[in-house]
């Protein structure tokens, strides 16, 4: 089955991608967005700067965003500059990025009549490509995330991407539905030149896959 | 299908002198959550013409309407499916009417709701409901609590766990009024 992987460059792609991610996450963790205030009690979280979409053909079968600026990681998951630059310190040849540009990949969501056949996978890799993490910024950007444990594992993982845990993530009542004391929630760093497989990094977009190539490429 | 009515759901109003209804997708609520205060205000804007003191009018009616929209599209359970809400001034009272396609389990929390609300001291009410950290409901609640509002709701159950809810308010025109 061939998939093609574009960033979201018009409105009506976004909105697309924000009524995809907004339904199943509605239904899924009654969650509620705004791209003006957020209230992590109130379940109503910020909107992503940029998207990725998953076509095949004319229809949005998974998608995925990018915040650009204002982290969720840096907003609420109380990670400060000292747990960058340690892990930094860590990583050989780190000492170039800036720990305040950051890009955070969220919000990954597949349509329910696709999921099943990798696509989560495939799209997270895709979204570590320089195309859509640079956003034209000629600065490469370190790379967050903050997901469930089993999410980092069977899908950031399972593509080649190495993430660097950061910290636990605070409990916050718009995960009630999402996390769990066997699956918890972590804040990851990821140094793309030496995190992020070469063929990713380099991916350019848009690009079309056969997502079942991919499958065995990841497991 | 079964019918049962929670609360107080009104017979027979005065009629209509201005009345206004919008029908929007709970989706597109979801999608931008200020959408909800947009159209709460919208409609406060709307019908607070009519009153002596339109900017205390608009006030109060905004948030009436706000705690119901928002109150709707949580609780939709179909989020493409329309929310509709009827606004009308009826000389003394002003009427707010939404209708939204919902659950068992939202219904099971209005039924306690309703409950709640028949007790004559709806401040100790609103009390316990924040020492229990019981939100849902809060907002409905201050309604009644603090703007003498009668609420009820009329719930049809349909198929399998669908439960079209249509939530009447009741607000005194005095209550619009700065003392």
């Amino acid at each position: 089955m061939k998939f093609r992987a574009q960033v979201a460059t018009t409105s009506a792609d976004v909105l697309r991608c924000q009524y995809l991610i907004a339904d199943i996450y509605n239904r899924e963790y009654d969650v509620m967005f705004s791209s003006d205030r957020y209230d992590l009690d109130a379940k109503i979280e910020p909107w992503p700067h940029r998207y990725l979409m998953l076509l095949e053909g004319d229809v949005l079968a998974a998608t995925l965003g990018l915040y650009l600026h204002d982290t969720y990681v840096e907003r609420f998951g109380a990670v400060v500059r000292e747990d960058f630059e340690r892990l930094l310190c860590d990583a050989a040849g780190a000492g170039h990025y800036d720990p305040t540009n950051l890009r955070e990949v969220t919000k990954i969501v597949v349509a329910p009549p696709y999921r099943g056949r990798g696509l989560a996978r495939f799209m997270v890799g895709c979204a570590h490509s320089h195309d859509f993490l640079q956003a034209g910024d000629e600065r490469a950007p370190l790379v967050v995330f903050c997901a469930k444990r089993s999410i980092a594992q069977r899908v950031h993982q399972a593509v080649g991407l190495r993430p660097r845990l950061l910290k636990p993530f605070p409990d916050y009542k718009v995960h009630e539905l999402y996390r769990s004391e066997s699956d918890p929630m972590d804040s990851y760093l990821i140094v793309p030149h030496l995190d992020i497989p070469t063929h990713w990094l380099t991916l350019k977009l848009p690009c079309e896959h056969d997502v079942s190539e991919t499958r065995e490429v990841s497991s | 299908m079964t019918s049962r009515t929670l609360g107080v759901v009104p017979g027979t109003l005065p009629p209509a002198l201005t009345a206004i209804e919008v029908q929007m997708s709970a989706l597109d609520m979801v999608v931008q959550w200020r959408r909800c205060g947009i159209v709460a205000d919208y409609l406060a804007d709307y019908l607070a013409l009519s009153f002596e003191q339109p900017d205390y009018a608009r006030s109060v009616l905004s948030t009436v309407a706000n705690e119901l929209v928002e109150n709707a599209v949580r609780f939709s359970a179909e989020k493409a499916r329309p929310i509709r809400i009827h606004a009308s001034h009826r000389g003394d009272v002003v009427e707010l009417v939404v209708s939204n396609l919902s659950n068992q389990r939202h219904v099971e929390g209005l039924e306690k709701l309703f409950l709640d609300l028949s007790r004559d001291d709806l401040a100790a009410v609103f009390r316990e409901r924040v020492e229990a950290g019981t939100r849902g409901g809060l907002g409905l609640l201050l309604l009644a609590k603090d703007y003498g509002a009668e609420l009820g709701a009329v719930v049809v159950s349909q198929e399998t766990d669908t439960r079209a809810v249509t939530m009447h308010v009741v607000l005194p025109a005095k209550e619009l009024v700065q003392s």
